[in-house]
């Protein structure tokens, strides 16, 4: 009976297969061409330059989709794209950078890219345009009609005269008001204006007509250059509304997804996923040697079951968040490989010295730097013997390298340990103060500051509270390194009072009623006046104020491009002031692991955006 | 009186929740230039200039434009209308959380009666601490060990479905154990339960081994009719016993009717319209046990077409179960799911392009799979406790001694008059039970990165997004509010010594 | 309502005790306890949870005013010590030291070692830190447990014995604050009063868990005020004071006492679920929860970090539970008497009497 059965069993199975058959293809033995991402928030919006809408799954869909001048490569530099164009200084006073597009380079419907598509951004971000269009101020937010982060205000600042579009509509020059050396980070990306004219003037679907969408950039130069202040304005509303696009169906206008990019969005699901295939026409940036076809992009906000479901071969890269446990997970991960090591952050420490800019409250702790030399030299005491009594060793060791095995102490405020300067920076930047001897000597050295000023201090009674700022205790790794550095400034007579606070981010960082802080910094650019941006008063958030010295040195970074070996010399005397005064320190660059799946090449860790910079290079092995 | 509770707790909800953060947390720390102008229009967006205790009637006007058609709950603060994302994210969840009641109800009242009736028996103390060990853990947990064995684990198990002999042993003695106690009143009945299941789920495991069942399942026509047969008899023995004629008689035509339709089924599947094809199926299917029912039933039809219509329905479902292990198969040896078809994320495959009925609905069904499971092991035992305590208050009433003495058979007492006592509470748990399903999705759709309201009270309470909130909790006080007033009615409906107060 | 006067409730008072036959010659109390004390799963998690209680709670330093109780364990929860390394296999730090299995076995011998349930990841002994965080959740489950339960027995007995505009007040306050879902709200409380402690937030959560108990209660009381006892009771003139406390409650207290168990193994999943989502006890304090949901990650890599905390949530939910059922047969009146094993076994059988 069973044969029977089963026969008749294998019959109807071979028919339904059969049947079948035609909705799903069977699994062959080439190679996979399908990578599946992942992310922790889901899609929204192809604008990602509102407020809203600047999020980091819009910009990973968006890095897919457009190529510019230069792009950022693994070992953190800015690489031209030549295969999209070029660009050159061509006056240095005052500051003018041209820039060309590459002749026959195209967007995904086929119209060719010229100058005109770099003149959107100029728009939504140049005040003097806008005032002058009467499309509003960027400077005061709610007032213009285009709802746009611009480059968070430093374009409008440092580009007010008008660009020249060249004659033959294939170069545009920008003309800075100051030096600017770090320009590279401001020159305008290229935006399909057709699209947006299209899609103004109501038009659904793209077209491969190219009078059409060549009349469609005509018009909007047009409008540019005669400051036609109700058109602009309709283009500002369909720009603040018509990207906003979290699913694709029947009534998607794919006029908004327009690429110049490797892949073009295909179908998003909403809130699950995001699928994006060959842009054919692709060519303004570098060749595909790769073979994947097609990107996926899931939304999974649970590292842990981001995890899983790479070890289940749902997803092809894990990049979330790393703990000990994760990292360790992912290197002992079957058919996985790991990648990275480093990230673009790091931890440190600052005092308090006096009331913060714009602060109302007073700060009248341990560490203020005022009054009497006698009360001024007490502070420098006490600050130098918290600093060097946090126990920078014992927490990298115990919380960072267990992430990642090649974490250091960061010893320079600018520079990583990574990076070719640090060496020599160390060496002159007066931290030996802080990393002499071992930690028990460093301790012992503390706890004798603090007993010059509190001199029943020691080793098991506490000398003075210091009142510490360090965020939500849901943050697992600033927990542990509280609770080691309670402990070890105990050992120097410091009581340090750090509960933390659930409503972290609700408390100004910058509140009179903290001692001092730990937090991270993130280095999503690279700037030489990165030295001055934060460590200025008026910009730090610590009260601060090393003008005196500090304000001398930066001026010639923030002024123009400087030769290296400057650079690294005055920000090495910037720190040494700081270390001086007991400023702070830094303890250690973050650490990130990205798992990926072995038959996956080519995924390097970009520096912005870190994944998938070089999609060109993806490819598949088995 | 509802709106006015409604009301009530709404406000009290929009303050409490403006104390519980600041929206404007995030630019504090921010080093931005524009950061002024960034607080600026937020609190612009937000309408933050107006106390909160003013604020809410703000938002009231807006959602009280549900009377004239137009309500308006505000727009999150990345600009979507609240509505239309709630509108989104509401099946999501119910998807989740349906399903997993469903089977908790079912399975908890099984285990809850066979525990009563097998009181301080080895069985029902061990389900007993089953039922409070699954209630005891924490679904983050259940969810992390669920997809290390049965999804990663049986995925790379079916790269090479072969099933070891020591686990066909395993399971075949759990399964014996389990119904050897359930069956067991005295030592010989234990044993031949423990034998009989054992040794048939050993027999079948190693039959699906040496087949390779496990990759081209079906059930086959011939079986198929063998099981309707048996389940007609099931179904019949349970309700009004196999030595009553008529029931037994109509219940075995359906199931030869159901054999019969078999073939032509399989092509009716192949149709486009699927889902009218099963809703025409399952009118076929009550037609045919009505017929059935009036051929061989003159009085008291009720109970016997209530038996045939039972039949009629699980060997639909089979015939459904039987086309989906057809879709298997193809299913799990494509190039989009690569022999690993128990996904651990998400509500469907992204990489699946089809428009094939069956196909999705597998896919759906295995994507619900685990999240199902999880959700059930934890809710199930809720059910199982309270099905066995009023069991046993209702064993011990007057009127089971009473039906007792009227020498009805164990099992109608039982059945007829102990059971449908025992769901009147049960009924009333189940109500509240579906009106807190946010708080049940809130972590579970988390751990199996699903998309419903439970991820959008997450995101409001992190971004101190108050329309949002608001929206999420217009709807979970609305059914609350509506399931209570059900619960209410029904217990006054279902146990006529209560009054109520009218106190409205 | 305090909690002797509910114990004063169950006191000897035969006049209303309405079992009269089978339990000739016994207070209703005895009885109680007669048929507690049979209940062997009961009784097993009875000890058991005593057990743990008082493990738990001798292990670390207590200070309640100027009294300072040591603690017998030689680690504090927040003192650091340092890591385990050199023992430990695959490059893992902080292993457990506690070995159960003798020598023969697994070649190495029985000990507790140094660190029994290993270290976190700097290096704060796990045993201290698991205990610390039980403290905390047994005492986040009795508050809200009590608390939940001594209000809603309370709102729900006046409700149902009062019936009419007391009873539609009482209940739509409690509609009120069953729409608002108990985990929404504690996050907002957590979020808010977090940093206040695990006390204030067992406290808050304990106000709003009453909802499903008064329910129950008032349910009861409908069912119960219209019985020919209480009617008697009313025509012997009794209080109304008495009528509830002295006749109702008594036979309500079954249902009282299962959903009070209930609450209090749901309170330590509900502190565990808060935890998770980052609303609950707040570091450096501990609790299971916090544990639990801090090292899920931990689950394959340092195992031990995820199971303690694990098992000690599994044996108290499963203790109090067991206990709530023993002690739900034993208040049960329709109970025919303290159960023998000749009745048991001739109820496995489905017999009636």
């Amino acid at each position: 009976m069973f044969k029977k059965t089963t026969a008749r069993i294998l019959l109807g199975t071979v028919a339904a297969a059969a049947l079948i058959g035609s909705a799903l293809v069977p699994a062959q033995a080439a190679t996979r061409d399908t990578i599946v991402l992942q992310e922790n928030n889901f899609f929204g919006s192809f604008n990602t330059t509102k407020k809203t809408t600047n999020v980091v799954i819009n910009s990973t869909v968006n890095s897919l989709m457009g190529m510019g001048f230069w792009y950022y490569n693994d070992e953190a530099d800015i690489v031209r794209n030549t295969d999209f164009g070029t660009y050159s200084i061509t006056s240095r006073k005052p500051l003018t950078v041209k820039m060309t597009v590459k002749p026959g380079r195209v967007w995904s419907d086929g119209t060719p890219i010229t100058a005109v598509d770099l003149l959107l951004s100029h728009v939504i971000c140049s005040p003097t345009y806008s005032k002058a269009a009467g499309i509003g101020d960027p400077s005061k937010s709610g007032d213009t009609a285009f709802e746009s982060t611009c480059y968070t205000g430093t374009y409008g600042k440092l580009v007010t005269k008008e660009p020249v579009v060249s004659g033959d509509r294939m170069s545009l020059t920008l003309t800075f008001d100051s030096p600017t050396p770090d320009y590279q980070l401001y020159l305008p990306g290229p935006s399909a204006v057709h699209g947006l004219v299209l899609m103004t003037d109501g038009k659904k679907g793209v077209t491969t007509n190219a009078s059409v969408n060549r009349n469609a950039k005509t018009k909007f130069f047009t409008a540019y250059q005669n400051k036609n202040t109700a058109y602009l304005k309709k283009l500002a509303a369909c720009w603040n509304t018509c990207y906003d696009i979290a699913e694709t169906n029947e009534k998607t206008n794919n006029l908004a997804y327009i690429s110049n990019g490797g892949f073009i969005v295909s179908k998003i699901v909403k809130n699950n996923s995001v699928t994006l295939v060959r842009n054919t026409r692709y060519n303004s940036g570098p060749k595909f040697t790769g073979n994947v076809q097609t990107v996926i992009i899931r939304s999974i906000d649970n590292p842990t079951a981001a995890l899983q479901a790479l070890k289940n071969k749902e997803i092809d890269v894990y990049s979330g968040q790393a703990t000990a446990d994760l990292a360790s997970q992912l290197r002992a991960m079957p058919g996985i490989r790991t990648i990275g090591g480093n990230a673009n952050a790091w931890e440190h420490v600052d005092l308090r010295f006096d009331t913060t800019f714009g602060e109302k409250d007073t700060y009248k702790g341990v560490f203020a730097d005022k009054g009497t030399a006698a009360e001024k030299a007490q502070a420098l005491d006490l600050r130098r013997a918290f600093l060097l009594a946090w126990p920078r060793d014992e927490i990298v060791e115990k919380i960072y390298q267990p992430i990642n095995p090649n974490t250091k102490v960061m010893n320079s405020i600018f520079y990583f340990p990574e990076q070719p300067a640090y060496k020599s920076v160390v060496a002159n930047n007066g931290s030996d103060y802080y990393t002499e001897g071992t930690q028990a000597q460093r301790t012992a050295r503390a706890l004798a500051l603090v007993q010059k000023h509190y001199p029943k201090a020691s080793a098991t009674t506490a000398g003075f509270d210091v009142n510490f700022n360090w965020g939500t205790p849901t943050n697992a790794r600033r927990v542990a390194t509280i609770a080691l550095a309670k402990a070890a400034l105990a050992k120097a007579g410091i009581n340090l009072i750090a509960p933390g606070n659930t409503n972290w981010n609700a408390e100004p960082i910058v509140s009179s009623s903290y001692d001092g802080q730990m937090f991270a910094w993130v280095k999503t650019s690279i700037q030489q006046s990165i030295g001055c941006n934060g460590y200025t008063y008026e910009e730090n958030l610590t009260g601060y104020n090393g003008d005196s010295v500090i304000k001398p040195l930066c001026d010639p970074l923030v002024e123009e491009p400087q030769e290296n070996s400057l650079v690294i010399k005055n920000l090495t005397a910037i720190e040494k002031k700081m270390h001086d005064d007991a400023y702070g320190l830094s303890v250690a660059r973050h650490a990130n692991v990205v798992g990926v799946n072995e038959d996956l090449d080519g995924i390097r860790l970009g520096f912005y955006p870190q994944i998938t910079w070089n999609f060109w290079e993806w490819k598949f092995t088995k | 009186m509802l709106l006015v509770i409604l009301f009530g707790s709404s406000y009290l909800l929009y303050n409490l929740q403006a104390l519980s953060g600041d929206p404007l947390a995030e630019f504090k720390t921010s080093r931005d230039p524009e950061v002024e102008s960034q607080i600026k229009a937020t609190i612009e967006q937000l309408r933050l200039d107006v106390p909160a205790p003013l604020r809410y009637f703000i938002w009231l006007r807006g959602v009280l434009g549900i009377f004239i058609g137009q309500p308006d709950f505000g727009k999150v603060r990345t600009g979507e209308p609240v509505g239309e994302i709630l509108i989104d994210a509401i099946p999501v969840t119910i998807r989740l959380v349906f399903g997993a009641t469903i089977i908790a109800i079912l399975l908890g009242i099984t285990i809850g009666v066979v525990t009563a009736l097998r009181q301080y028996s080895r069985f029902d103390y061990s389900m007993t601490f089953v039922a409070f060990l699954m209630f005891s853990l924490p679904i983050f947990w259940v969810a992390v060990l669920l997809k290390e064995f049965m999804a990663i684990q049986f995925n790379n198990f079916l790269s090479e479905p072969n099933i070891p002999t020591g686990w066909i042993i395993g399971i075949a003695g759990f399964v014996a154990l389990f119904f050897g106690a359930i069956l067991g009143r005295s030592r010989r009945t234990f044993w031949i339960g423990f034998f009989s299941a054992g040794g048939f789920t050993a027999l079948l495991l190693a039959i699906i081994d040496a087949r390779g069942w496990i990759l081209e399942p079906g059930i086959g026509p011939i079986f198929f009719a063998v099981m309707a047969i048996l389940i007609a008899f099931g179904v019949t023995q349970i309700s009004m016993g196999v030595g009553h004629k008529p029931s037994l008689y109509a219940s075995l035509s359906v199931a030869v009717a159901g054999a019969i339709t078999y073939f032509p089924m399989q092509s009716l599947f192949k149709r486009e319209s699927q889902v009218t094809v099963l809703l025409g199926g399952l009118v076929v299917a009550l037609v045919i046990a009505g017929i059935a029912t009036m051929i061989f039933a003159r009085i008291d039809r009720g109970p016997v077409y209530r038996t045939s219509s039972i039949t009629a329905f699980i060997i639909g479902i089979i015939m459904i179960v039987d086309k989906l292990m057809q879709t298997w198969g193809p299913y799990v040896s494509s190039g989009d799911v690569q022999y690993r078809p128990v996904p651990t994320i998400g509500e469907r495959n992204p990489l699946i392009e089809t428009t094939d009925f069956w196909v999705a609905l597998l896919d759906t069904l295995l994507h619900m799979f685990l999240p199902t499971i999880a959700l059930t092991l934890i809710g199930f035992a809720g059910y199982v406790r309270y099905t066995r305590g009023t069991l046993l208050d209702v064993l011990n009433q007057d009127y089971i001694r009473t039906a007792r003495a009227k020498g009805l058979n164990e099992r109608t007492v039982i059945m007829r008059h102990a059971f449908r006592n025992t769901m009147i509470p049960i009924v009333t748990l189940l109500v509240v039970d579906f009106a807190s399903v946010v708080g049940g999705a809130l972590i579970t759709e988390n751990v199996f990165a699903w998309r419903g309201m439970g991820t959008l009270f997450r995101q409001a309470i992190g971004t101190f997004d108050l329309n949002l909130l608001m929206g999420i909790f217009f709807v979970t006080a609305t059914l609350a509010l509506v399931a209570n007033l059900v619960a209410d009615l029904l217990y006054s409906a279902l146990d006529p010594r209560v009054r109520v107060g009218s106190g409205k | 309502m305090s909690e002797d006067r509910k114990q004063s409730s169950f006191g000897a008072d035969t006049q209303s005790d309405i079992f009269s036959k089978e339990t000739e010659g016994l207070s209703q109390s005895q009885i109680v306890r007669k048929r507690f004390f049979q209940h062997k799963a009961a009784m097993t998690s009875l000890f058991v949870l005593l057990g743990i209680v008082f493990f738990v709670f001798s292990a670390q330093s207590i200070s309640l005013g100027p009294v300072k109780y040591p603690g017998w364990w030689k680690y504090d929860y927040e003192q650091i010590s340092d890591l385990r390394i050199a023992e430990c296999e695959g490059g893992v730090v902080g292993c457990p030291s506690l070995d159960v299995l003798p020598s023969f076995i697994d070649g190495t011998p029985m000990q507790i070692g140094e660190h029994p349930f290993g270290q976190d990841d700097i290096g704060r002994d796990y045993f201290a830190m698991v205990m610390r965080g039980a403290q905390r959740s047994l005492l986040v489950m009795v508050i809200i447990g009590t608390l939940g339960a001594a209000l809603g027995t309370v709102i729900g007995a006046i409700a149902g014995f009062f019936r009419g505009w007391v009873d539609a007040i009482l209940m739509r306050f409690t509609d009120f604050i069953i729409t608002v879902p108990t985990i929404v709200l504690g996050s907002v409380i957590g979020y808010h009063f977090g940093n206040l402690g695990a006390v204030f937030l067992a406290f808050f959560l304990g106000i709003f868990a009453w909802t499903g108990i008064s329910r129950l209660v008032r349910g009861e009381f409908l069912k119960l005020r219209e019985l020919e006892f209480v009617d008697a009771a009313r025509v012997a003139g009794a209080s109304t004071r008495r009528i509830i406390f002295k006749h109702i409650l008594p036979n309500a207290v079954g249902v009282i006492i299962v959903s009070a168990t209930l609450l209090m193994s749901g309170a330590i999943l509900l502190e565990t679920g808060l935890s998770y989502l980052g609303f609950g006890v707040v570091p450096p304090d501990v609790s299971l929860g916090l544990l639990i949901s801090s090292y899920q990650d931990a689950f394959t890599v340092r195992p031990w970090l995820f199971w303690w905390p694990g098992i000690f949530i599994i044996a108290v939910a499963l203790c109090v539970n067991f206990i709530g059922d023993g002690l739900r047969d034993a208040f049960d009146p329709r109970q025919r008497r303290g159960m023998s094993r000749k009745d048991k076994a001739s109820l496995a059988r489905g017999e009636s009497k």
